[in-house]
């Protein structure tokens, strides 16, 4: 039989999670060097339509578990699930995105098969006699601990969104489809009552799922509101660089960088007017999609950017909400 | 009104707040002390190096036991005069007597030591509590309030450092002026052990206090070695900060990239930046010691000495401590805690060595100031010798 | 109801560390010892929504002696009782994450809960297994990351909101008895309080050993599932880029993959002059990754 590497393929609003296309192409790399099987595991009451694209994102093999039972994301029918696969495989590695769920799941995985668990790595490597080493940070990121996994178990791995990117689909990829007996689903423990949509304004900026940054290339802390209707547009947040806080133009809370003691990994990171030093790239560049609005074409965040739009942001700003409205109005006029 | 009432109520859990808690509660009195760091030794900081004696008398052998860092077997004494040094060593690694000892300490760890005493002795201690007010009735100092908390007590030390707000707030210290005050300001320097005794000459747990003077006209530069690193630093009046262009960092910057100093501290890695008030206004700065229902100890006493070549303020602290808590037993026996009982302490500590380090500091005080010091090498030879003896 | 809130006494990271070259052990020496924050804010939280009257709050720890400091910061934050379990034959170094947990799991057992509590991560190197372990030994409900409770009028039920995606929050109750964890900043502790402090002196701390757990030696040691190799100084992350497939990985980017865990990114697409221009792309680009849907 051979060796598993499996993958929680999370989806959320009929998509699947970009955290989990992640994890296929994290685990279909591993996967390659040591000639395992990479299977996802997808579960929901309609799990099925996403299949094909997570063979093309990675997978050879695809469980799917499919019930209306399983509409909404449950530790205790989770576990069941991926424990009645467990006996009849050799799984090496689990790679599940930390997400809400993702972590919660992944560490009680590692609870119920009493195995190896390692959360936020730098870099997970497969060692010659097949056992894993991986670095994590500890002390606050002071320091980097090396850990190493022996090979004859099993190691559950919790990747933070965005840290290791998308790898390409390829849509040519083969893969199998197992549909699997989801029916006789224990209970669950918990009972979701509704959810409560988050603020923008009150949302903290490692939750948000989108931010816009504001840098020095402001000049008054009222140009900021420039972003507003930008940032209402997409349902982001308004944060920014030391110096904004410094002037006390923005508040300590919605700071980005080193020195807020958080790195945050947004969807989007839209960076208007800011140069990116050292401190303030460390806190985001994990975000999966940098846009930067600068003057400056050699600005150290250009670099980094995924989109960079140079010139100035007081033309800029003003005719982004202008293309804005003109793209709603068309549709709404559809 | 409370429901807990305290025999004494210690400000400040530096060294002589935890000496004097340490004897109070050693003799069963229920003690409280209220630091406002998060632990004891959060907000100290020494150059340093302690003289062990008046510690020793309390515990004995303390330095077995507590994390002091080297012992003291080097002095040195140098001036410096545009690139050319004179330095004068004291070696006293021949004397083994442990009341005239000296030890590097680093006070983060050893206040957290004494601490640790005194909590084992039955001194209540609570940080991470500021003292904003002391409650008075009729002139008595009552007891304690921080933040809207109220607290009681038969009497209450005020150990609470050189800018001692509740000494001000009582009327019993003035506010200290720029001319009163020095700040020292020091790096701790990480170097490795074998390092330091190679370049000082000294074997492990072997230490070397060194004193700058003429480096500058505003600062006076010192060296200690500690255990696996090296403090560095220097000392200046507050007032004279004002007549130099350069900032506090950069003085200490300029004294670290001295030519005598540089190849020292050579692959050395900085661990900690601190600053620290030193009150050096010799015997004027002494506020009122002591009133109804309330003592002052320490460097909240302005008990400190600059003898020019040294600065002793913990063995005067410690002894302060130690005085005070004596004052306050011998007050208990009468059950009587007011300005007549208390009166003891003054006392004590005027016929301590204490009192005339202070006051001999005067003149070294006067001495600085008119220049003198600085230009008789022999004067200041033989001060060291008479202070190392009795230290 | 009972609580009971599992905290860990941790050196504080946020001091100084040392730390120049691959070691094997750190040298931790300059740091004190604290709460783990996260384990504060979880009787924070717990505290704030269950006054004493509806609910007691055990604070729980296996640690020495030394960590007692830890339990009475507990006990002047609210906690209303303090168990601290420890052996003489058991080694801080030798405990891990697991048999922490079972030596948790049987003081429990011991001292019942509807309610067990703790921070979801620790500040030095746990990952935050202890609380999805105890929900699996205890067979119990698992929420973690709340940072909302409120109990019903008929306190015989709770409502927690629970940290979901992007800022929002799941509303969520469960059955008893359930394990939950909270995170660092779901709730601020309360300033240290003079009279609290005092009164949290007073109160004795039961300490359990082995044989009060009715432990037999195999029941609860477990070997470690990760070997420490060593600690060193961090390495910068390089983020990975959106790769196409069919571009293959420059033998540089395949070094700074391999080093850093990520091929650094090349600028891709820089839009200069017409602002008109750079709008439309940009809005396009938004539309393209389903940041905008119009």
């Amino acid at each position: 039989m051979a060796h598993e590497i499996w993958v929680w393929a999370e989806h959320l609003n009929n998509e699947l999670r970009e955290s989990s296309l992640e994890m296929l192409g994290e685990a279909r790399k591993l996967a390659d060097k040591m000639g395992c099987t990479v299977s996802a595991f997808l579960i929901g009451d309609n799990a099925s339509k996403f299949t094909d694209s997570v063979i093309s994102y990675g997978a050879d093999l695809v469980y799917v578990f499919e019930n209306e039972g399983l509409k909404d994301f449950s530790i205790e029918k989770y576990l069941y699930l991926f424990s009645s696969k467990k006996k009849e495989s050799k799984v090496y590695m689990i790679f599940i995105a930390a997400t809400p769920d993702g972590s919660a799941l992944a560490l009680r995985l590692a609870a119920r098969f009493q195995c190896g668990y390692v959360a936020n790595t730098v870099t997970t490597a497969m060692q010659p006699d097949l056992s894993i080493k991986s670095t994590v940070p500890v002390y606050l990121g002071k320091g980097h601990c090396v850990l190493r996994f022996e090979a004859s178990e099993t190691l559950v791995i919790s990747m933070k969104p965005g840290s290791v990117g998308i790898t390409g689909e390829n849509k040519t990829r083969k893969g199998e489809i197992e549909i699997c007996d989801a029916t006789s689903l224990p209970e669950s423990k918990t009972i979701i009552k509704g959810y409560i949509k988050a603020d923008p304004n009150t949302v903290s900026m490692d939750e948000t799922e989108d931010v816009a940054a504001a840098g020095s290339g402001f000049r008054t802390q009222a140009d900021i509101e420039l972003l507003k209707p930008i940032a209402d547009s997409i349902g982001a947040v308004v944060g920014g660089s030391k110096p904004m806080m410094d002037k006390g133009w923005i508040p300590r809370s919605r700071l980005i960088g080193q020195s807020s003691g958080r790195r945050i990994s947004p969807r989007l990171c839209l960076c208007t007017g800011i140069s990116g030093s050292n401190q303030f790239i460390e806190g985001m560049k994990d975000s999966r999609n940098i846009i930067v609005i600068n003057k400056d074409k050699g600005a150290p965040l250009v670099k980094l950017a995924d989109m960079a739009l140079i010139g100035d942001l007081y033309e800029i700003l003003p005719e982004i909400e202008r293309e804005l409205k003109s793209r709603q109005a068309t549709t709404y006029q559809k | 009104m409370s429901e807990e009432k305290f025999d004494c109520i210690i400000v400040g859990g530096g060294l002589s707040g935890l000496t004097a808690a340490y004897l109070l509660a050693e003799k069963g009195l229920e003690t409280l002390l209220i630091e406002k760091g998060n632990y004891s030794g959060a907000k100290n900081m020494t150059g340093g190096r302690l003289y062990g004696h008046s510690l020793e008398k309390i515990i004995p052998a303390f330095a077995q036991a507590a994390p002091v860092e080297r012992r003291i077997v080097k002095e040195r004494l140098s001036y410096q005069d545009s690139g050319k040094m004179t330095t004068v060593e004291y070696d006293s690694r021949g004397v083994a007597a442990p009341e005239g000892e000296s030890y590097s300490v680093l006070r983060g760890k050893f206040d957290k030591w004494l601490a640790d005493q005194a909590e084992e002795k039955g001194a209540m201690l609570v940080c991470g509590v500021r003292v904003d007010d002391l409650i008075v009735r009729d002139g008595k100092v009552c007891g304690v309030i921080a933040g809207d908390e109220e607290m009681e007590a038969d009497v209450v030390i005020l150990a609470d450092g050189a800018n001692s707000l509740l000494g001000q707030k009582l009327g019993f210290k003035h506010k200290i002026s720029t001319n009163q005050v020095m700040v020292g300001v020091k790096e701790l320097l990480e170097l490795d052990k074998d390092v330091i005794n190679q370049r000082f000459g000294i074997e492990s747990g072997e230490g070397v206090a060194w004193m700058f003077s003429g480096c500058s006209d505003v600062y006076d530069g010192f060296l200690y070695t500690n255990s696996d690193s090296v403090s560095v630093g220097v000392t200046m009046m507050v007032e004279n900060i004002k007549k130099t262009d350069n900032s506090v960092p950069q003085m200490l910057e300029d004294f670290k990239n001295n030519t005598d100093i540089a190849p020292l501290i050579e692959g050395s890695r900085l661990i900690e930046y601190s600053a620290h008030l030193i009150p050096e206004g010799g015997p004027e700065m002494i506020p009122k010691l002591y009133g109804d229902g309330v003592l002052i100890t320490g460097d909240a006493a302005a008990l400190c000495a600059n003898l020019g070549f040294t600065i002793r303020g913990m063995d005067l602290s410690i002894e302060s401590g130690r005085l005070a808590a004596e004052a306050v037993l011998a007050a208990k026996e009468k059950e009587e805690f007011s300005t007549n009982a208390l009166s003891y302490y003054q006392t004590s500590l005027e016929n301590n060595f204490v009192m005339s380090c202070v006051k001999g500091s005067e003149v070294c005080l006067a001495a600085v100031k008119s220049g003198d010091l600085k230009g008789d090498p022999l004067k200041v030879f033989n001060n060291l010798i008479k202070e190392t003896l009795i230290g | 109801m009972q609580i009971i809130v599992c905290v860990k006494s941790e050196l504080d990271a946020t001091g100084p560390i040392k730390l120049i070259e691959p070691v094997d052990k750190i040298n931790t020496k300059d740091l004190v010892q604290t709460i783990n924050p996260a384990d504060h804010a979880a009787l924070t939280l717990v505290r704030n929504s269950i006054p004493h009257d509806m609910g007691m709050i055990t604070v729980i720890t296996v640690s020495p002696a030394s960590a007692e400091k830890i339990l009475r910061i507990c006990l002047a934050s609210g906690a209303d009782n303090a168990v601290r379990v420890w052996d003489e034959s058991l080694k801080e170094e030798n405990l891990n994450a697991k048999s922490v947990a079972s030596l948790l799991h049987k003081a429990i057992q011991l001292l019942k809960a509807d309610l067990v509590v703790c921070g979801s991560e620790g500040l030095c190197e746990t990952s935050g297994y202890i609380g999805p372990a105890l929900a699996e030994l205890l067979d119990a409900a698992q929420i973690c990351r709340v940072d909302h409770m409120e109990v019903s009028d008929d306190k015989q039920s709770i409502l927690f909101h629970r940290k979901h995606n992007y800022g929002n929050r799941e509303v969520i109750t469960c059955l008893k008895p359930a394990v939950i964890t909270v995170d660092y900043d779901a709730a601020k502790p309360p300033a240290v309080s003079m009279k609290e402090s005092i009164k949290a002196s007073k109160v004795p701390i039961m300490h359990l050993d082995l044989e009060s757990l009715g432990c037999k030696e195999d029941e609860w040691t477990h070997n470690a599932n990760a070997n420490v190799l060593q600690y060193m100084p961090p390495r910068p992350r390089t983020k990975k880029i959106k790769q196409a497939s069919d571009k293959p990985l420059t033998p540089q980017q395949k070094m700074q993959q391999m080093l850093g865990g990520g091929a650094a990114k090349q600028s891709s697409n820089i839009i200069e002059g017409d602002s008109k221009k750079a709008a439309k792309e940009f809005v396009d680009f938004l539309i393209a990754e389903r940041i905008l849907n119009f």
